[in-house]
């Protein structure tokens, strides 16, 4: 399903380059018991993990590319090889010029990663003291350090929260503070692990617009894995959807909802005082998503969509009625239960030694 | 108490299985009981030099270290590090709420620390014992009340050591006061030396603490060296003492609890 | 010179760490305090029945107590709390920004954190070499000053080999959290001189856990018992344990990032 390679851009160069991508570990089989248990003092055994099952894809400069998968999907696994923090079972890897693993001194001044869930500042210190710690290791330029941190200062609104202990921080307030760390060396490649993870929403749209921002004045490149599609939406214009390992589909997000999704939504509002939601009656023209009040969506095919707007139009008292390409979110869940029906679930295979 | 006895099954399995979870950092804390008294033994053998001191030769003193290294395993308690450590992350909370007093779930993790770390110990004390060609006046009915006076030893320990813990209800400096319940441990508690090297005040402070009747008394009696009437006499101290520890512990914990939810932690 | 100011940052930023915590500093002292002073007590009741212990006189004794202070000082200062940052970092996979850092990822694992008020041990173990030095021959020539520095660096270095060579085990057997210990247990040890063990035990404290070298072979260096010979042997083994320690740390890394896997 994935679309061929490579994506055109403009200058048609590329900045990463991923060529059939693998990661496989070896993890002990867990049994349960206190039987078990004594045994697995004395021997072990292993089950080998897919996680990424060979992927290929290229970015170009300044793209903003969404990973979109359920957990365990391999998203984060391929976000690590590509910052270096993981040497892959197997394919070729290349970020602006470098062999990520290799974490070169000059590859690593270029990239920064922010993980979600885990932080990089100090607890006990205000957060501009642990800015002052990354200034000195990336050895940024006292001017140059200044007017980064204004403009970043500006753009998160840090101005209150430099001062105070991080660990008084609220959770998304801790992660405006984190990506100003990751950002003050001017990164050309930023690499972003679920970002908005347990942020609440105003925050998320906050975290979300600045990323676009950052993106459009600077011109750096972003990798990006959410759990929330709105993330995806919001800033992506490229998504690239990973399930157990493989890549089902690369490409633009309007393009994925009609390869991937080919059916439409049909939203109906019932006349007042009509009784006709009942679920049993809409089965005839398609399946129903909901049903109740007086308003009415089903799921038709998006062939047959014309023609099934017609025979509702004639045969019941209608409102309004509105003919809509699914949610995306719905478009996802149905990639992923297709991805499952597809793969096998992740590579079991015999137990070694 | 029928109630709470009843408890000790499941208190225990659950324990137990916490703790084989930890079964490598357990060992790696116990061999913390090699060291102090290995050190000691190593001091007082050079410090004896082929000759005796106060009558003791090497041999006695690889008897008197090596029986005190055991038994002090086997009278181990650790609450005082532990519970500080419950108060502050406020994981003391959810267990007051229990219809069973915390102390139970300590003893419980106390017994089944020292079952997993007995199945490694005893070979490398045998192993130890045999190396080391210890002396000592040991005959059977010795042995037969070493199990009583090791039990009430044990008992007084846990107290007593319970006890100083609950000092944490006051105070986040518990490591200080540790290190003093420590330091007196060394001295009056023959840690550092037998007994009979100390000098006299030590000697005759010792019976005014209640260390004396958690290790080296049944030390004293495993080898020998007390006469009947002796040992009688330190085993109406040992429950001198655990009366006492009782008493202390039902009171701190009354003030304690008292305490604690005034502070709403 | 960037790796000199980033460990004058690291020290600002410890010490602000540290004033978060700043009231336990009398309580951390007390404690210090009862430790040398139950040292002191047993040395009393051992000398009280002996002259000498394996050849060194109580003054000696003592001096070499305070070297003791003086090493396990410097090592709650900056050694251990950056051993056992880095075992965390394993554990909660926080690691990662360490290794994304343009930096020698051994030397910044190595002074992230810097515990000054242990510095107090320091101090305290200093007070108590100098009282015991007066009582010994009113002083130190500068020589044997100089050398007991050398090969008191000498034996610090090689201390910090071992104990970030144990803590790079880390990499593959993540659950052990206290691994640590084996190292605080050998180093008790060094709390009298490693002369009164017996022979195979004096032996593994010399090679194995050098902790003879680390506090027995300085403090001869500061009784003028030491000659130049022992002083090459220690700077040799120095270099040698570090290069080793650092070689393994990048084995450690690679296995971390799944090179082996």
């Amino acid at each position: 399903m994935a679309r061929p390679q490579p994506i055109s851009t403009g200058s048609g160069e590329t900045q990463i380059v991923v060529r059939g991508l693998r990661k496989q570990y070896r993890v002990p089989r867990k049994r349960a018991g206190l039987l078990a248990s004594v045994g697995s003092l004395f021997w072990r055994q292993h089950k080998i993990v897919r996680a990424v099952d060979g992927i290929d894809f290229t970015v170009a400069p300044g793209e903003v590319v969404g990973f979109l998968g359920p957990n365990g999907a391999g998203k984060t696994t391929t976000l690590k090889v590509l910052s270096g923090l993981l040497y892959p079972t197997s394919g070729e890897v290349s970020v602006l010029g470098h062999t990520p693993w290799r974490r070169q001194r000059a590859f690593l001044r270029s990239i920064a990663l922010v993980m979600g869930q885990r932080s990089q500042l100090q607890w006990d210190i205000p957060a501009i003291d642990s800015f002052t710690l990354c200034r000195t290791i990336y050895d940024v330029p006292e001017r140059q350090y200044r007017e980064t941190l204004d403009e970043l200062v500006d753009l998160l609104d840090l101005r209150d929260l430099l001062t105070k202990p991080v660990r008084q921080l609220s959770l998304g307030e801790r992660m405006k503070c984190e990506l100003a760390a990751s950002l003050l060396h001017r990164p050309s490649v930023l690499f972003l692990d679920e970002p908005t993870l347990g942020v609440d929403v105003t925050m998320q749209g906050r975290i979300r617009r600045f990323i676009a921002e950052h993106n459009a004045r600077t011109g750096a490149t972003v990798l990006l894995t959410s759990h929330y599609m709105a993330d995806v939406v919001a800033l992506c214009d490229r998504i690239i959807v990973i399930h157990h390992g493989h890549l089902l589909y690369d490409g633009g997000l309007a393009a994925m909802t009609a390869q991937l999704a080919p059916f439409k939504t049909i939203r109906v509002d019932l006349e007042p005082g009509t009784v006709a939601d009942s679920p049993d009656l809409w089965h005839a023209y398609g399946d129903v998503v909901d049903a109740q009040n007086g308003k009415v969506s089903i799921r038709v095919p998006k062939a047959a969509a014309a023609g099934i707007v017609a025979r509702i139009l004639s045969d019941l008292p209608i409102a309004d009625l509105t003919v809509e390409d699914p949610p995306i979110e719905e478009v996802i869940d149905l990639v992923f239960q297709n991805g499952d029906r597809a793969d096998p679930p992740p590579g079991v295979e015999a137990p070694q030694d | 108490m029928p109630h709470t006895l009843r408890a000790y099954p499941s208190l225990f399995r659950v324990a137990w299985t916490t703790m084989f979870q930890y079964r490598a950092e357990m060992l790696i804390w116990a061999a913390w009981g090699f060291v102090h008294p290995l050190v000691a033994l190593a001091v007082w053998s050079a410090a004896a030099h082929g000759r005796t001191i106060v009558g003791l030769g090497r041999a006695d003193f690889a008897a008197y270290f090596l029986t005190l290294m055991i038994f002090s395993h086997l009278t181990m308690s650790w609450d005082a590090f532990e519970f500080s450590y419950l108060v502050q992350s406020g994981r003391l909370s959810p267990k007051l709420l229990r219809p069973i007093h915390p102390i139970h779930e300590a003893i419980a993790y106390n017994i089944a620390y020292k079952l997993i770390t007995l199945l490694l110990l005893v070979p490398v004390w045998l192993l130890i014992l045999w190396a080391l060609h210890p002396n000592a006046a040991t005959r059977a009915w010795h042995l037969a009340a070493v199990v009583p006076v090791l039990l009430l030893g044990a008992a007084v320990r846990f107290l007593w050591n319970y006890c100083i813990a609950l000092v944490a209800f006051w105070t986040t400096k518990v490591d200080a006061i540790n290190s003093l319940y420590w330091s007196f441990d060394q001295f009056l508690g023959g840690r550092l030396a037998p007994m009979a090297l100390m000098p006299a005040f030590v000697q005759t402070a010792a019976w005014f603490a209640p260390f004396r009747s958690m290790v080296v008394f049944p030390v004293e009696v495993a080898l020998g060296q007390l006469n009947g009437r002796q040992i009688l006499e330190g085993l109406a101290m040992q429950l001198v003492w655990l009366v006492l520890g009782y008493g202390l512990f039902r009171l701190l914990w009354r003030l304690g609890i008292r305490q604690y939810s005034a502070v709403g932690a | 010179m960037r790796a000199v100011r980033l460990f004058l940052v690291t020290l600002r930023i410890s010490l602000q760490n540290e004033m978060a915590y700043r009231t336990d500093w009398f309580a951390r002292l007390a404690q210090s305090l009862v430790g040398i002073g139950t040292t002191l007590g047993a040395f009393g009741i051992v000398f009280s029945h002996t002259d000498s212990l394996a050849g060194w006189t109580l003054d000696e004794s003592v001096a070499l107590l305070g070297v003791f202070y003086i090493v396990t000082g410097l090592i709650h200062t900056i050694c251990a709390p950056n051993m056992s940052l880095i075992m965390r970092d394993v554990r909660d996979g926080t690691l990662d920004f360490l290794l994304l850092k343009p930096v020698n990822s051994q030397y910044y694992a190595s002074i992230r954190r810097i515990v000054l008020f242990r510095m107090t041990d320091v101090a305290l173990g200093l007070i108590v070499v100098s009282v015991a030095l007066r009582r010994l021959a009113g002083g130190i020539g500068a020589v044997d000053a100089i050398l007991f520095l050398v090969v008191l660096t000498c034996g610090m270095i090689v201390l910090y080999s071992i104990w970030l060579a144990l803590v790079t085990t880390t990499f593959w057997f993540v659950k052990i959290v206290n691994i640590e210990e084996i190292l605080w247990q050998a180093l008790e040890a060094g709390r009298y001189p490693i002369d009164i063990y017996p022979r195979w035990l004096q032996y593994g404290l010399s090679y194995l856990i050098p902790i003879g070298l680390v506090i027995t072979v300085p403090s001869r260096g500061l009784l003028g018992q030491l000659d130049l010979r022992g002083v090459l042997a220690a700077v040799a083994l120095a270099a040698g344990t570090f290069a080793a320690a650092s070689a393994f740390w990048r084995l450690g890394l690679r296995r971390y990032s799944g090179a082996s896997a």
